[in-house]
């Protein structure tokens, strides 16, 4: 049996009394992209730097690709890239130089493919990091991020600074990637069109915990089901089938439901509880998640 | 009124070392309250006042600018009124009030004032404007007349308060002036390309040809830096060309350095006379122990500015094992100090060969340099072990006092006194030794868990 390229049990990890990640459990299967979804301060880049074994972790345990994160070895460290959210890394270099001197470190490192990249994204290289476009200095980050050719990406919020076309840009050189490759992919970002190309599933962080994971062609099967009525009543109501219920006010729910179950549904409720049903794009609904 | 002093407060002891030392002189001023007769207590104290306004004036004309610049990038409003407010609580509290103080302890109020004001003034002018071309108008003055013939004239101090108070003026025009040079050069941070200076554009950017990306090097010694580098000499160089920071000593600048302080003992040994030059040589060693204590918070800055490139190093397969690491940081922090040292090793080594020094003053010499080597080393890896770097550690103001302690215990101790001498001894060892040694026991930490609020100092 292949190992998991990233599984987390019961991961917990906070800052003073602050507990970010409360007991995570998170397993991706090898060749999986999979978006990473949370409001701001949810916890997303804690939980790829514990899950690289960036940050010590309070209780619970992590592995990427069969080994322990807190101790990974050289080969699975190649086998692993890293971009990270702050985009200006080695700003007193030159992308150049940033590239030759973490070439250094890697035994495989695709200049070919750096230079395709350089020209196709055209990023200057010979200008210090420390004064590019915070969207040139992402650019480069991916660059050194793909020469190595990893079979594990981890991407936190990389393209939060590029504008759409370069986004496009890089999306497609992901897809295509992964076309070519088996390459697992951890994706954190707030923009969930672009995702949605990409990966195969999303999970949304919520209080500490992965609150849903599962495919994209779940999430576009899933409809907004609104219900007011009687508070007594709705307290009574079960749902089934529902993936999230949300009180919204007294009198009135919102529950998130798959599209074959929602046209049941009617049927099972009370007289007295009225529902309306819309079918929002994936960005509404994971903000629902998120509230 | 209470929010200015309280952004003074924060802008002047960002490092809590600032502080201890501003203690440190006034604690001196006050010792010399209870030795020097009533007459001279008052300019004295004005003296290491000035001495020590001087030194801060320069600190927060440094800071402001920089708060300035970053405030006019940002448009936050009315930051140039509250650090005015904040330069006019300074005049305040570090000027006026040790004016007022060595008044009623007998000064001469024009001296005193002279003093104060041409302090602040010459901290401002090295700092934001980094002219120090007037020092050589006091090294002429000193070949006419001693200099301190010169600052017991009243016309001269009254040419002197004049000056200054034109200086400090100005001086408070120098936060809304940041502001406006930012706003016009916002431009760095600007996502295109053509809004950005000329100087910092390269040429052919948006044609980038294959030798960039695989042509030779100019600037690093990048060859296959994974096979060996835990036995590698020259991973100290490695790890600081990743952090940000040099391990190279610039011989030629040591040179320069050398020759300036040579310079400088040699005018002033004719300028005093027969004397020796005792307080040039002790200008000099005071500036390579500044530079050193520099060089060394410069690696400790990068290492807590650089948490991202370290999470990027310690991911990447060819990184060395924690210990080389540990050894490398070791070997940065003695192959940094090299430079400052034989600046002050030349000096010492000319001025000693000629005579202008006696053996004390080489000896308090030779114990300034090592002390502030062994204080700040060790405070380097006492906070290079802690599990989380703070805004402050208890263990750098210890080492410093500590060392200090021990370096004055061996100078005023007698030759015979060998129980002293061990004590002494001790003491400047002490702190290093441990923090050498807890920083050997302690897990690596990479990257450094870093408190935000130890970043406040930093751009």
């Amino acid at each position: 049996m292949t190992d998991a390229a990233v599984t987390a049990r019961g991961l917990k990890k906070g800052f003073g009394r602050r507990a970010v990640l409360d007991g995570l459990d998170l397993t991706i299967e090898p060749a999986e992209a999979i978006g990473l979804l949370g409001a701001n301060g949810a916890g997303k880049t804690t939980l790829l730097k514990s899950l690289l074994g960036l940050l010590s972790v309070d209780a619970g345990r992590c592995s990427l690709l069969g080994e322990s994160s807190a101790a990974l070895s050289p080969p699975t460290r190649a086998r692993i890239a890293y971009v990270p959210q702050t985009p200006a890394q080695f700003p007193w270099l030159s992308g150049k130089a940033m590239l030759r001197y973490v070439s250094a470190f890697y035994p495989v490192f695709d200049w070919d493919y750096v230079r395709e990249l350089v020209a196709r994204w055209k990023l200057a290289l010979r200008t210090p990091i420390g004064v590019l476009s915070p969207g040139q200095q992402q650019r480069l980050s991916i660059v050194r991020a793909l020469a190595t050719r990893p079979d594990l990406l981890v991407l936190d919020e990389p393209i939060a600074s590029l504008d759409p076309a370069t986004r496009i840009a890089v999306i497609d050189e992901l897809m295509s990637e992964r076309a070519r490759r088996p390459v697992t992919i951890l994706f954190s970002s707030h923009l969930i069109g672009d995702l949605e190309r990409l990966c195969s599933k999303f999970a949304i962080l919520v209080s500490g915990r992965i609150a849903v994971m599962d495919t994209v062609a779940w999430f576009k099967s899933l409809v907004r089901v609104g219900l007011e009525g009687d508070e007594a009543a709705l307290d009574q109501t079960t749902i089934p089938g529902a993936a999230l219920v949300r009180k919204v006010a007294n009198g009135r729910r919102i529950a998130i439901i798959e599209r074959a179950a929602a046209t049941h549904l009617a049927e099972t409720l009370p007289s007295t509880i009225r529902l309306t049903t819309d079918q929002p794009d994936i960005e509404a609904l994971a903000s629902e998640w998120m509230q | 009124m209470i929010a200015a002093l309280l952004v003074l407060w924060r802008l002047l002891f960002y490092r809590p070392l600032i502080l201890v030392m501003l203690l440190l002189v006034y604690s001196v001023a006050a010792l010399l309250l209870f030795t020097v007769d009533a007459r001279q207590g008052g300019i004295a104290i004005a003296a290491l006042a000035a001495f020590a306004a001087a030194g801060l004036a320069a600190l927060l004309t440094d800071r402001i600018r920089m708060h300035s610049l970053q405030a006019g990038v940002i448009g936050l409003p009315d930051h140039s009124g509250m650090m005015r407010r904040v330069q006019a609580g300074f005049l305040v509290l570090f000027a006026a009030i040790p004016l007022v103080l060595a008044c009623l302890l007998g000064a001469r109020p024009l001296a005193a004032l002279a003093a104060l004001a041409t302090a602040v003034a010459a901290g401002i002018l090295i700092a934001a404007y980094r002219a120090g071309g007037w020092l050589l108008l006091v090294v002429v003055l000193g070949k006419v007349l001693p200099l301190a013939s010169w600052a017991a004239m009243p016309p001269v101090q009254a040419l002197a308060t004049a000056v200054s108070a034109y200086v400090i003026w100005r001086w408070f025009d120098l936060p809304l002036k940041a502001e406006r040079t930012a706003i016009l050069a916002g431009s760095r941070f600007a996502d295109a390309t053509h809004e950005r200076s000329d100087q910092l554009r390269q040429p052919k950017e948006s044609e980038p040809d294959e030798e960039r990306a695989s042509g030779p090097s100019d600037d690093l010694p990048l060859g296959p830096l994974s096979s060996d580098l835990d036995a590698d000499k020259q991973l100290p160089a490695v790890l600081a060309l990743g952090l940000g920071y040099s391990v190279r000593v610039g011989w030629r600048r040591v040179l320069y350095g050398a020759g300036i302080a040579i310079a400088a003992l040699a005018a002033w040994h004719p300028l005093d006379g027969s004397r020796p030059s005792v307080p040039a040589y002790l200008i000099v060693t005071a500036l390579c122990c500044a530079t050193l204590v520099g060089r060394l918070q410069v690696v400790l800055q990068r290492w807590i500015q650089t948490s991202t490139e370290q999470a990027l190093l310690r991911l990447t397969p060819g990184w060395p094992e924690p210990r080389s690491i540990k050894r490398a940081v070791l070997a940065s922090t003695l192959l940094i100090q090299r430079g400052s040292i034989a600046v002050w090793a030349v000096s010492s080594a000319v001025a000693s060969f000629f005579g202008w020094i006696d053996r004390s003053v080489l000896i308090a010499g030779v114990l300034a340099i090592l002390g502030t080597s062994l204080a700040f080393s060790g405070a380097l890896w006492a906070v290079l072990a802690h599990r989380r770097i703070r805004e402050w550690h208890f263990s750098t103001i210890a080492s410093v006092l500590v060392v200090g302690a021990g370096a004055v215990t061996i100078f005023f101790s007698a030759p015979a006194a060998s129980h002293a001498l061990a004590e002494g001894a001790a003491l400047m060892m002490g702190p290093p030794a441990l923090a050498l040694a807890w920083y050997a026991r302690a897990p690596l930490r990479l990257p450094l868990n870093v408190d935000p609020r130890a970043l406040k100092g930093v751009v």
